[in-house]
């Protein structure tokens, strides 16, 4: 053997630089990995949303249980006209069973709608504030990534915390559904509604992602983008209700996130609440304006975080 | 010379956290640097002397008052702090306007001081605008603006030339060295240790919460006996000197450098090879281009004492 | 002033610093009349400039454009006019200004790091930023983090970080894609003496042993001094002056700057007697009662100060300081920029 030192210090990297696509992933991974490391908060957020979501599975659980105990009662009595008659009542319940577990994953949701916010706002606002406040938007954009992966990174952060409280719960609701239900026919006879709720989740947790960072960019303290969240959250379902109330004109409800949802998840799960008295189409204009909005905010502010401001 | 701060066993916590020790130190007139590694206890040191902090133990006195609360020397006695802490709507005139109000000034009066003060911080142009549009190098001359303003006998400023671009930095140091000619103390904390050698040679060095030395940097310079004194030389014969030097007997090691000009001694003796250098070199004949002490500067003593 | 040059009152052009000749190599960094405004404010007036490798100090006031140069640098912003062309690209187009940042490592002034985070991740994730594979990115991670010598603490959240500990994992995160040039805005800022000498040091390294072109920017003079072969100084949105700092610095011939303790007035009077020519070093600004002492310009025929020990041996005065004047580097940027202020008017 050759005697030799390598005493040098520093190491020249000799690896390849290649930009993929997936960069943003790992931006947005980091965010949650610091998101993780506050273990409090997250037990206060995420307790509710998961005992509400427990409290939904169960119920489904029951739902089915009681209507399997009548399948059974039925069947035993062996008879022929009795045994068609059972099937008609079976098929029956079921479907009107069927048509309820939506009932209770929406209700659920609707519950949750607070606590959502909350923990998107909980771990979303500081995302880009915090950035501003030290400055830290120098060093990520000291690399090659542009004002859109950086975008993308943040939102893929919320995007996680939020699924956690909204899709994860949609899911698990879900699969309770299926597994209880006979011969997997939650699956088999309405995967539609499974895609549909799932759908309705993920534009739910979108929307609200956008707003979050929209806030989060205009502001330099967590805490204001906090406050500010809130502000708009409320502020425009108030707005809406206020000028709904002073027009006389149900449609100023237009403003408000939560009407616009309540007309979507009318249109998609054929549940009225009575109050919205516009077309859909009114309101997936209003989500998409809303969004635009969001984008645009967005887009002016990283402008100039990129610039070094 | 009597002193104008006297510190007695002072210390000061933080719940457990020292923040000074056990320091013993009395403080002439004059300019006095006061130096040392992060976390040393400068900060805390400064904030006793103005009366911000009450000590846990010990006692400190300034101008002969005790500080803490004491309203008669906060009129002797001005406080340029580190934390960057302004009113942001304000203009910077009207700040220091302001702090001369509660200082006790007239109105009028307090607004002529503030002007004459951010004149003299070299903020004449600016001091209408808004604090929040000042750059760090101004906001840290509008706290030093409001330190001067009274007319103090005593300036306790806690690293005043943070964030300056270097014609500030020297715009603060002529100021310094404006208010020393006036009659006035100055007590400055710096991390460029370049810069207080640059006005004063009176140091005060402090490490964990202790005093570690206190005087003139040359005489502490000699009290260091575990580091011999290093003098560069730059001759046209460096070996002949070299060899001449070798038979001083309080030249410790001569060594040539490279270059075949320079040449390097170390002595245990500094005063002595100051005084006996001239009549060697005069005889050696060895065409002399340089003598520069290498460490005893400010730099070279902190080294050689924090380590 | 012997190597500076004086800037065309039009602004234009800068010749480049004499005695060096134009290298084969390109440089990293070529500016031409580099113009950027922002609407009606110019920011940067036309700069040109070559960067040596090695070393180099960017100099300048406050507003004189430095912060504009290095985001232009780094290809965040879009020249306005003018050519430019960094580590050989043309940051004119999108893709090239990202393309730029490949080649380019930058270490901000300000805090910067966010709380929660290990340094190992930081430096990581930046790592996989830039485009380093995953193994690449952490391998190179610990790479930087030991060459900073950042030890156990890279496994702990940057909140309880000192001040020398953060400016030293800002320097690795800069470090860790191996760019050809690294801008450094500020490292030593709020640093203690030790840890002011630890970067330097790092920086000292860089730019003179591995070969990396390093445009430290900062307003210590004296550390650009220890560190920097080269100077550039912005003043008013124009490179006004660039070279090389030892011949910016260079020692003048005759005159001498001597110093004994409180007999100055004695040996003064004693070398006026012997043709000597003394004079109180007032023109000096920075120079305070350490540097006390006064300059002899030497008599016709002398070149050295033997006579000087030997007047000085005679009235029995110690000699602590005999050293060839020479002008600091913060005189030579005060009078660029004064240069540049009178030009201005």
């Amino acid at each position: 053997m050759r005697a030799r030192t390598h005493t040098e210090i520093y190491r020249p990297f000799r690896g390849a630089i290649s930009a993929s696509a997936a960069r943003a992933s790992t931006l947005a991974w980091s965010g949650v990995r610091v998101g993780f490391k506050r273990k409090l908060p997250m037990l206060f957020l995420f307790a509710i949303p998961l005992i509400a979501t427990i409290v939904g599975a169960f119920q489904i659980q029951l739902k089915f249980d009681a209507l399997s105990k009548e399948l059974s009662f039925i069947t035993a009595d062996d008879a022929d006209v009795q045994a068609k008659m059972a099937n008609q009542f079976v098929a029956n319940g079921l479907a009107e069973l069927l048509g309820s577990v939506e009932q209770i994953i929406l209700t659920t949701l609707g519950t949750l709608q607070f606590f959502v916010v909350l923990a998107m706002g909980w771990y979303g606002t500081g995302l880009i504030a915090e950035d501003k406040r030290l400055r830290a938007h120098l060093l990520y954009f000291a690399r090659p990534i542009t004002r859109w992966t950086y975008l993308r990174g943040k939102l893929g952060t919320v995007l996680f915390w939020g699924s956690c409280v909204v899709v994860g719960p949609v899911t698990v609701m879900c699969g309770t559904a299926v597994f209880a239900s006979p011969e997997w026919s939650f699956l088999t006879d309405r995967w539609q509604l499974i895609l549909k709720l799932e759908g309705y989740a993920l534009l739910w947790v979108v929307v609200h992602a956008l707003l979050v960072l929209a806030v989060s960019s205009v502001c330099r303290l967590r805490n204001q983008a906090l406050a500010g969240l809130f502000g708009i959250y409320f502020l425009m379902s108030i707005a809406g209700e206020l000028l709904a109330w002073l027009f006389d004109s149900a449609n100023w409800r237009l403003l408000s996130l939560v009407r616009n949802f309540e007309r979507l998840s009318e249109a998609l799960f054929g549940i009225a609440s009575g109050e919205v008295t516009w077309g859909l189409e009114a309101s997936l204009w209003a989500l998409a304006a809303f969004c635009g909005l969001c984008l645009v905010v967005l887009d002016a502010q990283i402008k100039k975080m990129e610039l070094g401001r | 010379m009597s002193a104008i701060v006297e510190a007695e066993a002072l210390g000061r916590w933080y719940g457990e956290v020292v923040g000074l020790g056990d320091l013993t130190v009395s403080i002439e007139p004059g300019i006095t640097g006061l130096v040392g590694p992060n976390g040393a206890g400068k900060s805390t040191f400064m904030k006793l002397m103005v009366g911000e902090l009450r000590p846990h133990r010990g006692s400190i006195t300034v101008l002969g008052h005790r500080p803490f609360g004491s309203r008669p020397l906060y009129r002797r006695l001005g406080f340029c702090p580190q934390q960057d802490a302004l009113y942001e709507h304000q203009s910077g005139r009207a700040f220091v306007r302001d702090i001369m109000r509660l200082a006790g000034f007239p109105r009028k009066e307090a607004d002529r001081r503030a002007v004459a003060a951010m004149e003299r911080v070299g903020l004449a142009e600016a001091m209408d605008r808004k604090v929040s549009d000042y750059s760090k190098g101004m906001r840290q001359r509008t706290r030093l603006a409001q330190a001067v303003a009274h007319d103090p006998e005593i300036i306790v400023a806690d690293e005043p030339l943070t964030g300056l671009d270097p014609i500030a930095r020297r715009q603060t140091l002529e100021l310094f060295r404006a208010l020393a000619n006036d009659g006035k103390s100055v007590i400055l904390s710096s991390h460029v240790l370049h810069e207080v050698e640059s006005l004063t040679d009176t140091m005060v060095l402090i490490h964990r919460g202790r005093l570690l030395a206190q005087g003139n940097v040359r005489d502490v310079r000699r009290l260091i006996n575990k580091h011999p004194s290093r003098v560069h030389l730059k001759a046209r014969d460096p070996r002949g000197l070299a060899s001449r030097l070798l038979d001083e007997p309080y030249v410790n090691a001569v060594s040539l450098s490279g270059d075949g000009e320079g040449l390097l001694v170390e002595t245990l003796d500094v005063g002595t090879f100051h005084q006996r250098f001239a009549a060697v070199a005069g005889e050696a004949d060895a065409g002399v281009r340089s003598l520069v002490s290498d460490d005893a500067s400010l730099e070279a003593v902190f080294d050689y004492l924090v380590g | 002033m012997k190597s500076s040059h004086a800037p065309t009152a039009d602004g234009g052009t800068v010749p480049a610093a004499p005695g060096r000749p134009s290298s084969p190599a390109p440089s990293i960094v070529r500016l031409r009349g580099l113009v950027k405004s922002y609407g009606d404010v110019q920011a940067l007036r036309g700069v040109d400039m070559d960067l040596p490798p090695g070393p180099v100090g960017l100099l300048g006031p406050n507003g004189a454009g430095k912060t504009t140069l290095i985001s232009l640098l780094l290809g965040l912003l879009e020249p306005t006019a003018g050519e430019a062309s960094v580590a050989g690209l043309t940051p004119t187009t999108r893709k090239s200004r990202v393309e730029i940042r490949k080649r380019v490592g930058y270490m901000p002034e300000s805090d910067c790091l966010l709380p929660g985070m290990t340094a190992v991740e930081l430096v990581s994730t930046l790592a996989r930023l830039t485009g380093l594979g995953k193994q690449d990115a952490m391998t190179r991670a610990h790479e930087v983090l030991d060459y900073v010598e950042l030890e156990e603490a890279r496994y702990r959240p940057l909140d309880g970080y000192s001040t020398g500990m953060k400016q030293r994992l800002k320097l690795a995160q800069a470090l860790v894609h191996d760019p050809d040039l690294l801008l450094l805005d500020e490292p030593t800022n709020g640093l203690d003496p030790k840890g002011r000498r630890h970067m330097l040091g790092l920086v000292e390294d860089l730019g003179r042993n591995q070969g990396k072109n390093v445009l430290l920017c900062s307003h210590l003079l004296p550390d650009v001094e220890r560190t920097c072969d080269h100077v550039v100084v912005i003043v008013e949105g124009r490179a006004v002056l660039q070279g090389s700092i030892a011949e910016l610095t260079a020692a003048e011939a005759t005159r001498l700057r001597v110093q004994t303790d409180e007999r100055d007035g004695d040996l003064w009077r004693a070398l006026e007697e012997r043709g000597y020519r003394c004079e109180t070093p007032d023109e000096e600004p920075a120079m305070g009662p350490t540097q006390r002492g006064f300059l002899a310009t030497l008599p016709d025929g002398r070149s050295d100060a033997d006579e000087i020990c030997a007047i000085a041996a005679q009235i029995d005065a110690p000699l602590l300081q005999i050293e060839p004047v020479r002008r600091s580097l913060e005189q030579v940027f005060l009078t660029a920029v004064d240069g540049r202020g009178e030009d201005q008017r």
